[in-house]
């Protein structure tokens, strides 16, 4: 990337030999991204990031299909940058939006899928797996109907791609979301992956970059990150997953054993390896996250009272949660540099800040 | 995002607990972010001798509650009763803007729990 940051400022749209070697970096990036999914190098295009690849995919297929299809599928453990679009379609552009639902454990049933088809629909969007509570959605099965009935079907996997193998040679997908920032790669860029052939009306309209589907200048450090974090992160799925998935389940078991009045949200067998959602009954995630923070610990939590807009989670929301579980969520995930060590503490410093913070309660909460 | 003083009553919460044999008490909540808050006064004369309280909520909620009990300790009831919650802020140090409601609930539930004090007189 450096290189494309300090000294090398052409525009890899221009003539000039400094211009070809920005446009040959952005090939080369193409290319491991394509290798990474199985696709094909112009089926790449680049971004500004998943929130624009969620938003170009949506809007994209949906108008370029709008004469003749004003229906649209997603689910209601989406990302915003899935909602929100779909919110937009209905709101300026006529259509009509069935957000499925999931049951207790944050899965989408792909018979409620297939349920809500209709003639008239433009697309399908599905993540492959939630930011939030790290369940894996059914895509290949909902893919496989989506195909079979000519339907594009979009799913952003920006937290699946770490840790899930990919192929889209194998599974029909139409559209594919991710994002470089969550494979440590830089932040502001990121990837959509467009099927040749898909039905497209492109976000952004100007320079004609990307094959007339983004137009913009490109990113070209950003682009080269992206390129290189991917095809690490790929490289090593398989070593970061397994090392993940034990760190997980050691903290996991460590707070289950040993901080009563616990419950984890989200299915435990179809989760990314690094996700923890946990409620803690009679605690706070806001006072939760300060003494977490406090000790050095990151975490997040879906209570409306960490979030800037003072909504609860609506990932925790549609499990069919009560708010007080809301309120108390947790949410731990393991990175590719914590220790065994840093698990024990986190144990330690959250047993801690529990029990002080559930003394504090009017109500009386066991052990 | 928070001030010193937040988190020090966050981290030592001041006059933690019940009061037996309070001359009053009164519980509030606020219904948004589910912050719970009951309080008990110790009462003689015209004045609040002490405030001890109980909270299940926000860090700011905790801190709110914890700085609320030593802003009153010894206070005459009639500042007590108009004790409200840009006091109590600045008592923090400050809040975030959309933490607001943390210092409103401790300035509710203290105003509450004087209320039903018998014999109230001004």
């Amino acid at each position: 990337m450096e290189p494309f940051l300090e000294d090398s400022f052409a525009n890899p749209s221009s003539i000039y030999r400094a211009a070809q070697d920005a446009r040959a970096a952005i090939d080369r990036a193409r290319d491991e991204v394509a290798a990474c999914i199985g696709a094909a190098a112009a089926e790449i295009i680049f971004t500004g990031g998943a929130t624009e690849s969620n938003n170009a995919a949506v809007k994209g297929v949906a108008l370029a299909r709008r004469q003749t299809h004003r229906h649209a599928i997603t689910t209601a453990i989406e990302h915003h940058a899935v909602l929100h679009p779909m919110e937009e379609l209905e709101a300026l552009f006529g259509f009509e939006v069935t957000v499925v639902p999931v049951g207790a454990n944050g899965i989408v049933d792909p018979g409620e899928i297939e349920r809500a088809l209709r003639p008239d629909t433009a697309l399908v969007s599905v993540m492959w797996a939630n930011n939030e509570i790290g369940t894996i959605q059914p895509v290949e099965a909902i893919a496989a109907m989506t195909r079979a009935r000519g339907i594009p079907l979009h799913v952003d996997a920006v937290q699946a791609a770490g840790y899930l193998t990919i192929d889209l040679r194998t599974v029909p997908i139409d559209l594919l979301s991710l994002s470089a920032h969550k494979l440590y790669g830089p932040k502001g860029t990121g990837v959509l992956y467009l099927r040749r052939g898909t039905p497209w009306w492109p976000l952004l309209t100007g320079g004609g970059q990307e094959r007339n589907r983004r137009a913009g200048t490109e990113n070209v450090a950003g682009i080269v990150g992206s390129g290189k974090a991917l095809s690490l992160a790929v490289q090593e799925r398989e070593r970061r997953s397994a090392q993940a998935r034990a760190l997980r389940d050691h903290l996991m078991t460590r707070i289950l054993d040993g901080i009563p009045g616990v419950r984890i949200n989200g299915d435990t067998t179809h989760r990314l390896p690094n996700n923890i959602n946990l409620s803690l009954d009679g605690v706070h995630g806001e006072s939760l996250l300060l003494g977490l923070d406090l000790a050095g610990i990151m975490a997040s939590s879906g209570s409306a009272c960490t979030s800037g807009s003072l909504d609860p989670s609506h990932v925790l929301e549609a499990l069919g949660l009560p708010d007080e579980a809301t309120r108390s969520s947790l949410r731990l995930t393991v990175g590719r540099d914590n220790t065994r060590d840093e698990m024990d503490r986190t144990v330690d410093v959250l047993h801690g800040l529990v029990t002080r913070l559930r003394g504090l309660s009017p109500a009386v909460y066991g052990a | 995002m928070y001030s010193e003083a937040v988190i020090d009553h966050f981290n030592h919460p001041r006059n933690v607990g019940e009061i037996e044999g309070a001359d009053t008490e009164a519980e509030d909540e606020n219904p948004i972010c589910g912050d719970r808050l009951h309080v008990w006064l110790r009462v003689a004369g015209d004045r609040v001798l002490e405030m001890r309280w109980r909270a299940e909520g926000c860090a700011p909620a905790i801190a709110a509650a914890s700085v609320t009990s030593e802003l009153v300790a010894g206070m005459p009831l009639q500042e007590a009763r108009a004790l409200d919650r840009e006091r109590i802020t600045e008592a923090l140090g400050g809040l975030p803007a959309r933490k607001a409601h943390a210092s409103a609930l401790a300035a509710s539930a203290l105003r509450k729990a004087l209320a039903s004090l018998p014999n109230t007189e001004t």
